[in-house]
C-alpha cells in the first residue's frame, strides 16, 4: 500500500469532536484526515512518515472566518494609520496612533519616505470617534505636508479627511457637492462625507479603483495564515455578474500555492438585474457548479440595513439614545421577502446583513414565510452581524433553523461608543448576545467583518469570552461565553452556517486536514490571554503553511 | 480632470421614486425617443430594460449601445467610480440619466452630478398615485418614501389611469401638505415627452405660447431691461409652481452672459461660454409648464418689476 501518510505529533490536538475531544496524533493522507488518536491506533493504516514539526504546538481545527471581505487584503497596498495597532501582512504592528499629534507626526514620516513630490499620500483606517476633542481637519494634515496631497480614508469607508493641497487640487471649495464639511465661513474643513464628496479629492478614485486586483487575494492569504485562519468568506462577492471577479477567484484560489479556502457569498445588488431574483438564482447555480475543495460559492448575501455606529441600522422602539431617526432600509421588507423566498425555493443558503432589531425581525419574517410554502428544513439561513438580536428573536431563529453570525469584535472596537451614544447601556450589554444565542439553541459563529476590523479569530474569540472595552468596562458579563463555545463558534459553528460542517470545522476522520497551529491551548490559557496566543501558522489540506513576513505568490508557470 | 473641466458640463438627471412608480417605463421611453441626443442611461436593473433587438447596435452584457447613439449601462458598485469615465466617451454624450434604486435617496445619487464635468440638472421623482400614500404611511419604509419626495426638484405623477380624478387631486394636496410646493406634473398615459424632463432644446422652435405635447405649454420670455444676476435669480425663484422647466441665455449687468437652467425648484445660473452669447441688455428664456400656465404677459410683468 502506497505510503503518503503523514502522522503529525502534537503537544495536544483539540479536535472539537465531542466523541474524541483530545489526542496526541493526527494522520493525514491525500489532504484529508485519516485518523486522530494515540500513535499506536493510527499505525493500522500502514506505512507512514512521522512528523514532529508540531510536537511543541497545539492543533485546533482550521479556523473559519464566516464574515470577511477581500478588501482586507486590498487596503494594505496603502499605509494603515488607525487608532488600534494592527498587524500588516509582514506581521509588523502598524497604526496605534491615539492622538492627532501622533497621526500628524506619522504622516510626516510617510511623506518623507516618498521620493516623487507629485505622488499623493493615501492612507486608511482612521476612526476619529476615538480622538477626544478636536475633529481632524485639513489644517492638522497640513502640518505633515503643505505641498503633497494627503488623503486619510476613515475606517467606516464613508468618510475621508484631506489636506489643503488636496482641497486646492480638487477645487473643493467651489464644489456644490453635499458632504463637503464647511466651517462657519463656508470654507471646507477637509472632511469629505460619502463617496461623491470623497471623489472630489483627486487621489481618491484612482486609489479605490486600484483595490480590485489579484494581489489583494494573496495579501489576504498572508494575513490569514499569520492569524491562523484557513477558510475565509468573501461576503459581498461580485462574481454573479462580474466574470472578471469569478475568473480571478478561480485562477487564484485553485492555484495549489494559494493557502486558503475561499467561500464567496454573492451580492445581487452589485449586478445588473437586481429585480430578477430567478436570474440571480440561476446564475448562482452556474457558479456553484464550478465549486472545488478550495473555492466554494456558498450562497447569496443580502444587505438589509446599515450600521449601528453610523445610525443607519434600522431600530425598533425606542431607537437610538440620541433620538436619531430609525435608520435606513437597504431593501424594502417586501422585496426582502421575495428574494429570500426565491433563493430558498432554489435551495440557496441566504445570509442577510441585519444589525438593527427591526431589520432582524424582517429577516426572520422572510424566512418564516418562505418555510410556510416550501419545506426546506436544512436551509441554515443566517443573520449576519446579528448585533441587537433579542432573546425572543433568537427563539424564533432557533425554531426556524436559522443561524447567527455575531460581530463580536464590535464589543472591543465600539463597545464604549455603543454604551454611551448609540443604543445605551442595557442594549449595549446584550450586543452580540452569544450566551443568549447558545441558551436559546441558535447555532452561531463570531466574526471580524474584516477589513472593518482586523482578520483574526483568536482576537474575535477573546472579545466574545471577555467582552471588554478599551475603557476597561465589561460590556454584558452575562453574555460572556466559554473559550470552548467561542472556539466552537469559529470552527464547527462557522462551518455549519456555510453548509461545510461535513468537511470542515473539526479534526476527525474524513474531513479536510485543516489545522490552526498554536503555541498554547486556547481552552486552558487564562481567558484574557487568548488573543495573545502565538500562531505558528496553519495546515491546509495537509500542507503546512507557516506564518511569516514574506509575501505569498502564485505558482510560477 | 483638466480636459474634462474645459469641456461643456454634461447635464446629469436623476430619476427616483419607490418600487413600481414607473421608473423603468420612463427609462425605456427615453432610450427609444432620445430626440437625437446621445444619452447615457445608468439603470438600476438591466434585466428590466426592454429594447427591440433591431435597435441594439451592440450588447456586451454590461453595456447596451443603441443604433440612435444612446448607451445604457447598469448601476453596479463600480458605477460610482466609473461615472466620470462617461465623460471620455467618443463621440461625447449629451446627457447622463441615472435611475436610482427604489429604496434609495435620489438626492444622494444626485451628488455624483456635482462632480467635475457634470452639471446636476435635476432630481425627478416619480409618484405612483395609487400606492404613494400607503407606502408613506408604512411604519417601516414610510420615512424613506417621504424623503424621496422631499428630495425631488420635480415630481411626476404616474399610474393616473388607475385611479379616479378626484383621487389624483387628493394626492396632489397630500403632497403639498407633506413636502410643500414642489412643482408637480402628470405623466400622460402614452409616455412623458423627454423635453419636459430634459429641457427645451427640441421644442424651442415651436410656437411660443402654443401648446406642446400632452397638454404642456411653452412660452418665451425676453427681458425688458438690463438685469443683474441676483435679480434674475429672484425672478426664477418666483416662477409659479406650474412651471416645470426653464432654460435660457441672458446678459446680466454684473456677471455678463449666463445660462439659466430650471428643473422644478432647482435653478442654476452658470457663465455662458458659447461662441455667440446674447448682447448686453438682451436674452431669452423659454419656459415650459403644465396646462394651467399662463401666456407671455404674466412672465414679462414679473420681469419688469425686478428691473
Amino acid at each position: 500500500m502506497a505510503a503518503n501518510i503523514t502522522i503529525h505529533s502534537a503537544r495536544e490536538i483539540v479536535t472539537m469532536n465531542p466523541s474524541n475531544p483530545s489526542a496526541s496524533h493526527v494522520a493525514v493522507r491525500d489532504g484529508r484526515i485519516l485518523g486522530v488518536g494515540p500513535l499506536d491506533e493510527l499505525t493500522i493504516w500502514g506505512d507512514h512518515t512521522l512528523d514532529h514539526t508540531f510536537a511543541d504546538h497545539v492543533l485546533v481545527p482550521g479556523m473559519i472566518e464566516a464574515h470577511a471581505h477581500l478588501l482586507e487584503g486590498a487596503l494594505w497596498a496603502f499605509p494603515y494609520v488607525g487608532y488600534f495597532p494592527r498587524r500588516d501582512p509582514s506581521g509588523q504592528w502598524q497604526g496605534g496612533l491615539t492622538t492627532i499629534e501622533e497621526l500628524v507626526d506619522h504622516l510626516a514620516v510617510l511623506d518623507a519616505s516618498l521620493s516623487d513630490p507629485d505622488q499623493a499620500l493615501f492612507c486608511w483606517g482612521l476612526d476619529p470617534i476615538y480622538f477626544d476633542g478636536d475633529r481632524l481637519t485639513a489644517r492638522h494634515l497640513d502640518r505633515a505636508s503643505s505641498t503633497r496631497q494627503i488623503v486619510v480614508f476613515h475606517a467606516s469607508l464613508h468618510l475621508a479627511t484631506v489636506n489643503t493641497a488636496c482641497l486646492e487640487a480638487g477645487a473643493i471649495a467651489d464644489a456644490e457637492t453635499e458632504g463637503v464639511v464647511r466651517d462657519e465661513h463656508g470654507r471646507p474643513t477637509g472632511e469629505l462625507q460619502e463617496v461623491p464628496a470623497m471623489m472630489l479629492a483627486p487621489p481618491m478614485t484612482p486609489a479605490l479603483k486600484s483595490l480590485r486586483n489579484d494581489q489583494s487575494y494573496w495579501t489576504l492569504a498572508r494575513l490569514a495564515v499569520n492569524a491562523g485562519v484557513t477558510t475565509v468568506t468573501d461576503l459581498a462577492s461580485q462574481a454573479l455578474f462580474n466574470q472578471g471577479a469569478a475568473d480571478a477567484s478561480a485562477r487564484i484560489v485553485n492555484d495549489p500555492a494559494y493557502p486558503l479556502r475561499f467561500v464567496p457569498y454573492c451580492t445581487p445588488s452589485f449586478g445588473p438585474t437586481v429585480q430578477d431574483d430567478d436570474a440571480v438564482a440561476a446564475r448562482f447555480h452556474e457558479l456553484a457548479a464550478t465549486n472545488t475543495d478550495k473555492l466554494h460559492y456558498g450562497g447569496i448575501k443580502l444587505i438589509a440595513d446599515g450600521s449601528i455606529q453610523g445610525y443607519t441600522a434600522v431600530m425598533n422602539w425606542p431607537g437610538y439614545v440620541t433620538g436619531a431617526p430609525q435608520g435606513l432600509w437597504q431593501v424594502p421588507p417586501d422585496r426582502l421577502d421575495h428574494m429570500v423566498r426565491t433563493y430558498h425555493e432554489a435551495g440557496i443558503n441566504v445570509h442577510i446583513h441585519a444589525n438593527g432589531d427591526a431589520v432582524i425581525d424582517a429577516a426572520i419574517d422572510a424566512v418564516d414565510r418562505a418555510l410556510r410554502t416550501h419545506a426546506w428544513l436544512d436551509h441554515r439561513h443566517t443573520v449576519q452581524h446579528c448585533q441587537l438580536t433579542s432573546a425572543a428573536q433568537y427563539r424564533r431563529m432557533a425554531r426556524l433553523g436559522m443561524c447567527g453570525n455575531l460581530f463580536a469584535n464590535h464589543l472591543w472596537f465600539w463597545g464604549d461608543q455603543h454604551y454611551a451614544s448609540t443604543v445605551g447601556p442595557e442594549r449595549a450589554h446584550r450586543l452580540e448576545a452569544a450566551a443568549t444565542a447558545k441558551r436559546e439553541g441558535v447555532r452561531f459563529s463570531l466574526h471580524s467583518d474584516a477589513a472593518v476590523t482586523p482578520l483574526g479569530q483568536l482576537h474575535t474569540m477573546w472579545c466574545a469570552v471577555n467582552r471588554l472595552t478599551p475603557s476597561g468596562r465589561v460590556l454584558g458579563e452575562h453574555e460572556r461565553i466559554s473559550a470552548y463555545d467561542a472556539l466552537h463558534a469559529v470552527t464547527v459553528g462557522a462551518a455549519y452556517q456555510l453548509h461545510l460542517d461535513h468537511v470542515l470545522g473539526s479534526i476527525e476522520v474524513g474531513k479536510h486536514a485543516d489545522f490552526t497551529v498554536l503555541e498554547e491551548n486556547p481552552l486552558t490559557v487564562h481567558p484574557i490571554a487568548i488573543r495573545d496566543i502565538g500562531v505558528w501558522g496553519t495546515v491546509l489540506g495537509g500542507v503546512p503553511r507557516p506564518a511569516g513576513s514574506d509575501p505569498i505568490g502564485p505558482t510560477s508557470r | 480632470m483638466t480636459t474634462r473641466g474645459a469641456r461643456r458640463r454634461v447635464p446629469f438627471t436623476v430619476i427616483g421614486g419607490f418600487l413600481g412608480a414607473g421608473k423603468t417605463t420612463l427609462v425605456n421611453d427615453l432610450l427609444r425617443h432620445a430626440h437625437g441626443e446621445r444619452i447615457a442611461v445608468v439603470v438600476n436593473d438591466m434585466g428590466e430594460v426592454s429594447i427591440d433587438a433591431d435597435l441594439i447596435a451592440e450588447h456586451d452584457g454590461s453595456t447596451i449601445t443603441l443604433a440612435n447613439g444612446c448607451i445604457c449601462c447598469s448601476l453596479s458598485d463600480e458605477f460610482a467610480l466609473s461615472l466620470p469615465d462617461l465623460l471620455d466617451l467618443d463621440p461625447p454624450i449629451d446627457r447622463v440619466v441615472v435611475e436610482a434604486s427604489g429604496i434609495s435617496d435620489p438626492g444622494s445619487v444626485a451628488q455624483y452630478g456635482t462632480l467635475p464635468g457634470f452639471r446636476l440638472d435635476g432630481v425627478v421623482v416619480l409618484v405612483d398615485v395609487e400606492t404613494i400614500r400607503g407606502h408613506a404611511a408604512d411604519a417601516r419604509i414610510g420615512p424613506q418614501v417621504l424623503r424621496q419626495l422631499e428630495r425631488a426638484d420635480l415630481l411626476v405623477l404616474t399610474k393616473l389611469d388607475l385611479v379616479a380624478a378626484h383621487d389624483v387631486s387628493e394626492v396632489r394636496s397630500w403632497i403639498a401638505d407633506v413636502v410643500g410646493p414642489v412643482p408637480c406634473t402628470d405623466a400622460p398615459r402614452d409616455g412623458l415627452d423627454p423635453s419636459v424632463l430634459f429641457g427645451l432644446d427640441h421644442v424651442a422652435g415651436r410656437d411660443p405660447g402654443g401648446p406642446i405635447d400632452h397638454g404642456f405649454r411653452t412660452t418665451t420670455v425676453r427681458p425688458g431691461a438690463p438685469i443683474s444676476r441676483d435679480a434674475l435669480d429672484r425672478w426664477l425663484a418666483g416662477l409659479p409652481s406650474h412651471v416645470i422647466r426653464s432654460k435660457g441665455r441672458v446678459h446680466t449687468t454684473d456677471h455678463g452672459p449666463v445660462v439659466v437652467h430650471v428643473v422644478g425648484r432647482r435653478r442654476a445660473i452658470t457663465p455662458d461660454r458659447s461662441a455667440s452669447p446674447p448682447p448686453p441688455g438682451t436674452g431669452t428664456i423659454v419656459v415650459i409648464g403644465t396646462g394651467e400656465m399662463g401666456g407671455d404677459e404674466a412672465f414679462e410683468h414679473g420681469w419688469d418689476e425686478l428691473t
